[in-house]
């Protein structure tokens, strides 16, 4: 952690963060302009039941709109991966409802809808639709398109219904509009700050046209608007049918009061972690094509009683490609606070927001002024955003002393959304643009007790579904060779995350042009509490294979490295190239960070992990160094042996030898308050100490890090096939594990630069 | 002159049987359910029972048959839900062994109620139907255009096969990528297990499904794999015993898509059974609907633990876009049921941050069951509120004979629980705390039938609601009246063998179905070409019946604008296929899509895309001049009244009470009143009416002042 976050740094006039040069981050009261009258009117007494009839309906009305744009969206990336999202705002902009779609959205309709209040209120009128791509106001990325619309009683606005939702392409310079060869906001598509797409419920037609303009695919984007406009009004409608039925003072008062449960049940959560500072960091690398640095980006959150902090303090200068709008940095924190810590209150996530405050470095990759090229965020900044604001979220979560909360703490999900984006003509001659989602299949993040599981999707995607490989081979000239759970990558641990998986597909019977893969060479996602981090993006593309004449013998090839032709090599975020009949395409998905030392995972556990294919041999014995007896099964005692000897020669590296281990203890009930089983709170000696062996880690406000036992290494020794990340840039990273100094446990793990000091990603209030 | 008809409905606890006598009279018979000899002695005995009704002995009844429908639905559905079916193998397309385990990313969500939604570490993927040690994968390929690439490794599947043997499988799945475009692969990969494997149960994923979309194929493949033997041997067993005691005809089997097949296209493809116990309900519905005259229906089943709703559109029940069973959702022609975890046995509790009245998802299911059964249940149920309201007779007799002999209701355990649990916490009366139950129930019943009707784009002023199952007719006004419904059909006596009912009202319908890409502008002569394959493939089929002749050939096409992944089913008009005839398509569904979308959602010139052709030869059977009345003589139909609770704040009303099984044809009661039946009770409540039709059917009117 940067110290600077704790300390004073310079404060801001609010209107610093006008959503035009700088991003927009309002706070205090909306300001309404005088001629729109908000509808306040709300029934404060209103009984159980009715309260419970109409907080259903409201949810329901969003669930509704859901199905809506369900059933009309065209985009694959709307429909398929569920990135979009409808929601319930109040009349200023409160989120009330929030669909089980797209998580990290929650921190963007809120946003643009306030910024249509404060600055285009004069016009706000009934019957209108704004639509908004700009990210300085409130997206990701352009591709994100919101679409919002006030809801009028008796002239005045009483809430608002609203959407947002990816569209295949907007334009840039990369079909698809991820454009990782942006230099700045004007190589990405265009941003449109609000503007009325629909007035007096009719679409006004020059503003389609205009907004056609940006695509590749305009007919895909009309279709999609009318989605989204009949996912507005079926929810406004409902709502209004509500207020018909139940008055408008008893239907807000309604609204009021599920807000206030969702800050109260947030407020009990809170009132189970320790004060403190929580933080972590991954370093970005590779701000554009033909780039080679690297770029850490930090999140920290300060939790003091009832509130909390975020800031951004230690992230890079906005730089390249790699950014992302603030809305969406702040909406993957929500996000996770919504489905790990309050996945009770169903995504009644606005009186938890209230809680929050977002204090960001302006011109940050998080939080980038205006000019920042943000375009391919959905597969870099967004990502980032979210692996470290749920590691964040896990982290408090783990140090709740409430056991239920430890349990529901998941460990990282993957700081980077590999894909491919492959376009051209298809195979019956029509234009495609071919985002690919098969890592909408996911793998599960782990808890403390708990493995994750392959192919579980995504935490912030709770509803988000894996294409069918005959969908994509029917519309788009490509033919899978596999798809496949990929050993190994999920994050190894105490308790390992859900393997990731891994592709392979050719061109065939049309043109494709690869406009955008993902490869990497630095593990970003955090590993907890002593796992491993998650996976890395791998592309590989082999030219000219042999692959078509091997399909003539009957063969259907499974292992690249077997086929003839030549690898190309790839420097990270490669420019778009055409691939043909003959190349070979290979990308991966990623496996989340694991959670604890691998060396203390259950060692039957192990053996059902071979046997499942899910962990390599040579993993079970480097990762988790399990003995097995003739008979197949695990020798316990040669493991343990095994294991502590490893423990020790760990230690030797780390240059804190020691003779013997420190037993284990017994745990003991009514002990001191455990985080995971990492850490003991030891509130009467004002320490922090290892769970598994008491061992005294330093004052509870100091960084446990330094007191342990720590040794760097190549992070290409984390796993057999890993790059060196020499390959992509040029400042050097390693892989420093830090370990108990009585017991060898491994207590931490992070990705840094050589020498430096270690990263405090915990510091408890004394 | 039309022989007996006979309606089976084999369910977890009892088999139902309705019999339609030559003369239209109908009779029904109830026996408990015998797993332990494959289901026979069940099966026959309510048979035996209906028999004896119709006053004709165990000789006479099966000679005298002229044809006899049966489904199993509750058999498959359970060997399902309860993880106890085959040990499967399954052989499929090299590099896509994984395919069926990673379940799209969804295996956690998928079957949740949306209260689990979002508890990522709370709940978890299944175990996979078949584990990845008895997956094969062979070397075979076909593209998109049934274009064979890479050609089948017959060795690879003989091996295989032999692998599959030697690991003990019962039965053997074969599931390719693409093969609804190309079966060749799948047909020949199947002779090779055949002759590897004889005697193994063996399905093909092409004629189970066909979806393009490997998953839900492939998963409809495993489960037919998955059901198969057990399924198969008690459809045979059924039928070799029927042959012994004199029935000439050949067994129908119950299908999910709302017809009926003969045992021999239906033993081999059980996965179509299940879900057509519900199915034959709607056909139910459908026939008394049309009775009444009304061709759009709501059919809502709300039982103990689920809410089942279908939808009927123009007389016909809506085809669904998949089937979810327990986890696992998959693609066959079905008709859409939707289950929703609302009943009699959803349990009230306090949201303590909200201070909301919250009902459900939790269930105390059958066991224990609500309080008032006193099982041991202690949270308050919606059964409880029912008891405590008088909307149940206090001398109610719950459970049927076969369990406990019938018991009666407790209703001091009842009170007890809501009294605590609801009342005193939210400083409630007893019986306001009650009618908060059965108000939260109902608002969200009511909200679950918004999103079907409308959601669909249907306006539900238009549709007449039946309610049946042992809570509906308690709950149907309190959730039809939210939703503008004016008219709640109760179905009379037969409500408790209704599955039973409408499966021997069902007709006999084939279904042959093809994945297509016709893309704007439509070529008529390649539609005709997808048509006509079927109907050959029909015409090939229905060759060895004897009244292949009396068939009609009905068509229907999934159409939508092109990219998009939702599609609406359009019936396809009979006869020449030329560019007119697709115009007047395109024409029409664009009309509904404007109809159910709106204006808005309209983007003039968009490109419409057909993706699947189907093809449903069909005779209509249902019989004549049905008298399923049947009046109970010698019984009192007014039984005085009693205590009952309508609105909150108010007292109680001396409310009227009936005996619904006495009540004669053509009465009509005022609300407030309460019509006990014989598994449930018809709740009247005040300015409303019900009726009993001369079907014996109860129709209640909501808007007596208006004209129904």
């Amino acid at each position: 952690m940067n110290p600077a976050t704790a300390t004073e740094r310079p404060q801001r006039p609010p209107e610093f963060w006008d959503g035009v040069d700088h991003a927009f981050n309002p706070t205090g009261p909306v300001k309404v302009p005088p001629n729109l009258t908000l509808s306040t009117e709300a029934e404060t007494e209103i009984d159980p039941i009715t309260y419970e009839v109409v907080r259903h309906g409201l949810w329901n009305a969003n669930a509704e709109h859901v199905r809506e744009i369900e059933n009309l969206a065209v985009s694959q990336i709307t429909v398929e991966i569920r990135d979009f999202q409808p929601c319930i705002l109040t009349e200023d902009a409160e989120l009330l409802y929030f669909g089980p779609c797209l998580q990290y959205m929650s921190g963007m309709l809120d946003m643009m809808t306030r910024y249509i209040l404060e600055h285009r209120g004069e016009r706000v009128v009934d019957g209108d639709m704004w639509l908004c791509n700009d990210p300085i106001i409130g997206t990701a990325h352009q591709p994100d398109v919101g679409l919002m619309c006030p809801v009028f009683v008796d002239g005045e606005v009483f809430c608002w219904v609203a959407n947002i939702s990816h569209q295949n392409d907007i334009g840039g310079t990369v079909p698809g509009s991820f454009c990782p060869n942006a230099e700045d906001a004007f190589w990405d598509p265009p941003s449109f700050p609000p503007f009325k797409i629909v007035e007096d419920n009719q679409i006004v037609e020059d503003m389609e046209a205009l907004y056609r303009r940006c695509s590749r695919t305009p007919e895909n984007l009309s279709l999609d608007l009318r989605a989204t406009i009949a996912g507005n009004n079926a929810a406004r409608s409902r709502i209004l049918g509500l207020v018909e039925k139940y008055g408008k003072a008893v239907v807000k008062g309604t609204m009021r009061r599920a807000l206030d449960a969702s800050q109260r049940a947030f407020e009990q959560a809170l009132d189970t972690i320790p004060d403190g500072t929580y933080s972590d960091r991954l370093i970005q690398e590779v701000a554009r094509n033909g780039d080679r640095g690297t770029y850490p980006v930090q999140t920290t959150v300060r939790k003091k009683g009832r509130e909390l902090i975020w800031d951004n303090v230690g992230t890079h200068d906005q730089v390249g490609a790699i950014n992302v709008g603030f809305a969406a940095w702040r909406g993957a924190i929500l996000g996770s606070i919504n489905v790990l810590m309050l996945p009770g209150q169903m995504g009644c996530i606005g009186g938890a927001a209230r809680l929050c405050k977002f204090d960001p470095e302006p011109g940050k990759i998080t939080s980038p002024d205006w000019g920042a090229a943000v375009s391919p965020a959905g597969v870099y900044a967004t990502e980032t955003a979210i692996s470290l604001g749920n590691a964040l979220v896990s982290k408090m979560m783990l140090a709740s002393s409430d056991p239920q909360m430890r349990a529901n703490a998941v460990t990282a999900d993957g700081a980077q959304w590999p894909c491919h984006f492959v376009a051209g003509d298809n195979q019956r001659g029509d234009y495609y643009v071919g985002g690919m989602g098969d890592n909408m299949l996911g793998g599960g993040g782990a808890t403390f007790e708990r493995d994750g599981q392959f192919a579980n999707g995504h935490f912030w995607i709770p509803e988000g579904r894996g294409p069918n490989v005959e969908a994509y081979e029917a519309d788009w000239p490509i033919l899978y060779l596999f798809r496949r759970e990929h050993a190994d990558s999920g994050g190894a641990g105490r308790s390992r995350a859900g393997n990731g998986g891994e592709i392979a597909y050719v061109p065939h019977k049309g043109e494709s042009f690869l406009g955008l893969a993902t490869n990497e060479g630095i593990p970003k996602t955090p590993g907890l509490f002593g796992g491993d981090p998650g996976s890395i993006m791998v592309t590989r593309v082999i030219q000219g294979s042999d692959l078509r004449a091997r399909f003539a013998a009957g063969e259907l090839p499974q292992d690249l490295d077997a086929l003839a032709g030549s690898e190309l090599e790839l420097g990270g975020k490669p420019d778009g190239f055409p691939v043909s009949d003959d190349d070979v395409l290979y990308w991966n998905w990623l496996g989340p960070g694991g959670y604890g030392d691998p060396l203390t995972r259950d060692p039957e556990q192990v053996v059902e992990d071979v046997a499942d294919g899910a962990v390599s041999p040579q993993a079970a014995d480097d990762l988790y160094a399990v003995k097995l007896g003739d008979d197949g099964t695990v020798d316990a005692e040669a493991t343990q042996k095994l294991r502590d000897r490893r423990l020790l020669e760990r230690l030797r590296e780390c240059d804190a030898e020691r003779e013997e281990l420190v037993p284990a203890r017994e745990p003991a009930d009514g002990e001191a308050h455990p985080i995971g089983d990492a850490y003991l709170i030891d509130r009467e000696a004002g320490v922090l100490r290892c769970y598994r062996c008491a061992t005294d880690l330093g004052p509870l406000e100091g960084n446990a890090k330094e007191q342990m036992a720590v040794r760097e290494r190549p992070t290409q020794s984390l796993k057999p096939n890993y790059p060196d990340p020499a390959q992509f840039v040029d400042d050097e990273v390693v892989f420093r594990d830090f370990c108990c100094p009585g017991c060898g446990v491994r207590l931490a793990t992070e990705v840094g630069y050589p020498g430096e000091a270690p990263f405090q990603e915990l510091r408890l209030d004394p | 002159m039309a022989g007996l008809v006979c309606g089976v409905d084999i369910g977890g606890t009892f088999t139902d049987c309705v019999l339609i006598g030559e003369d239209g009279r109908v009779a029904y018979g109830k026996a408990l359910s015998s797993p332990a000899d494959s289901f026979q002695s069940g099966f026959f005995g309510s048979i035996e029972s209906a028999g004896g009704q119709l006053g004709l002995s165990a000789a006479d009844l099966y000679t005298r048959m002229d044809r006899l429908i049966s489904h199993g639905s509750t058999v498959a559905t359970n060997i399902v839900v309860e993880r106890k079916g085959a040990a499967i193998g399954l052989i499929t397309t090299r590099g896509f062994e994984d395919t069926v385990r990673t379940m799209r990313g969804l295996g956690r969500p998928t079957g949740e109620p949306p209260e689990n939604l979002l508890r990522f570490a709370e709940t978890r993927k299944p175990e996979p139907l078949v584990p990845i040690e008895r997956t094969f994968g062979v070397a075979e390929r076909v593209d998109s255009d049934g274009d064979v690439v890479v050609a089948l490794d017959e060795e690879e599947v003989a091996a295989a096969a032999d692998a599959l043997v030697e690991a003990g499988v019962d039965t053997i799945a074969i599931a390719f990528l693409w093969s609804v475009r190309n079966d060749a692969h799948e047909r020949r990969a199947r002779e090779i297990v055949n002759e590897r494997a004889p005697g193994v149960f063996v399905t093909i994923s092409s004629e189970i499904s066909k979806a393009v979309g490997e998953y839900e194929r492939f998963v409809a493949t495993l489960i037919n794999s998955y059901v198969g033997p057990v399924t198969s041997t008690y459809l045979h067993g059924v039928q070799g015993r029927l042959a012994d005691v004199g029935f000439a005809g050949e067994l129908h089997i119950m299908q999910c898509h709302g017809g009926m097949v003969p045992l021999g296209l239906g033993a081999d493809r059980p996965i179509f059974t299940i879900g057509s116990g519900p199915v034959g309900g709607l056909i139910g519905c459908a026939r008394v609907a049309d009775d009444l005259g009304r061709n759009d229906i709501i059919a809502s089943d709300m039982g103990g633990t689920s809410f089942d709703v279908g939808i009927i559109k123009d007389g016909e029940p809506l085809a669904a876009d998949d089937t979810l069973l327990g986890k696992w959702r998959y693609r066959v022609p079905a008709v859409e049921v939707i289950s929703i975890g609302a009943g009699g046995g959803s349990i009230a509790w306090i949201d303590e941050l909200g201070g909301g009245l919250r009902v459900g998802p939790q269930s105390a299911s059958s066991l224990p069951g609500p309080c008032c059964y006193d099982r041991g249940g202690e949270e308050p149920t919606v059964t409880d509120a029912d008891l405590i309201l008088g909307y149940i007779a206090p001398e109610a007799t719950f459970g049927s004979k076969g369990e406990r002999g019938g018991f009666k209701p407790r209703r001091d355990l009842a009170e007890k629980a809501i009294q605590e649990k609801v009342a005193d916490p939210l400083g409630l009366s007893l019986t306001d705390a009650a009618l908060g139950i059965v108000e939260v129930a109902n608002a969200k019943m009511a909200a679950a039938l918004e999103n079907e009707i409308i959601g669909r784009g249907f306006d539900p002023r238009d549709f007449v609601l039946m309610s049946y199952g042992g809570a509906g007719p308690f709950h149907a006004a309190g959730y039809a009246a939210s939703l503008g419904v004016d008219t709640i059909v109760i179905p009379g006596e037969t409500a408790s063998v209704w599955s039973a009912f409408g499966i021997s009202q069902a007709d006999i319908r084939y279904q042959y179905e093809s994945s297509v890409v016709l893309i704007e502008p439509f070529d008529p002569a390649a539609v005709k070409g997808a048509f006509d394959e079927l109907e050959g493939l029909a015409r090939e089929g229905l060759n060895q019946r004897e009244d292949a002749a009396d068939f009609e050939f009905r068509r229907f096409a999934r159409m939508r604008f092109q990219w998009q992944r939702h599609e609406l089913e359009m019936r396809f008009p009979d006869g020449e296929i030329d560019a007119a005839t697709l115009e007047e398509v395109k024409r029409q569904f664009v009309e509904i899509y404007t109809q159910r979308y709106g204006e808005v959602a309209l983007l003039p010139g968009a490109t419409v895309e057909i993706v699947s052709v189907r093809l449903e030869p069909a005779i209509t059977m249902g019989s004549e001049n049905l008298d399923r009345l049947d009046v109970a003589e010698g019984e009192e139909f007014a039984k005085g009244s009693r205590r009952v609770y309508f609105e909150r704040g108010a007292g109680p009303v001396d409310a009227a009470v009936y005996n619904g099984d006495a009540m004669p044809l053509g009465e009509v009661v005022e609300g407030p009143a309460v019509i006990d039946l014989a598994i449930t009770g018809i709740v009247v409540p005040p300015g409303t009416s019900c009726e009993r039709r001369q079907t014996g059917d109860f129709v209640m009117n909501l808007n007596p002042g208006s004209a129904a």
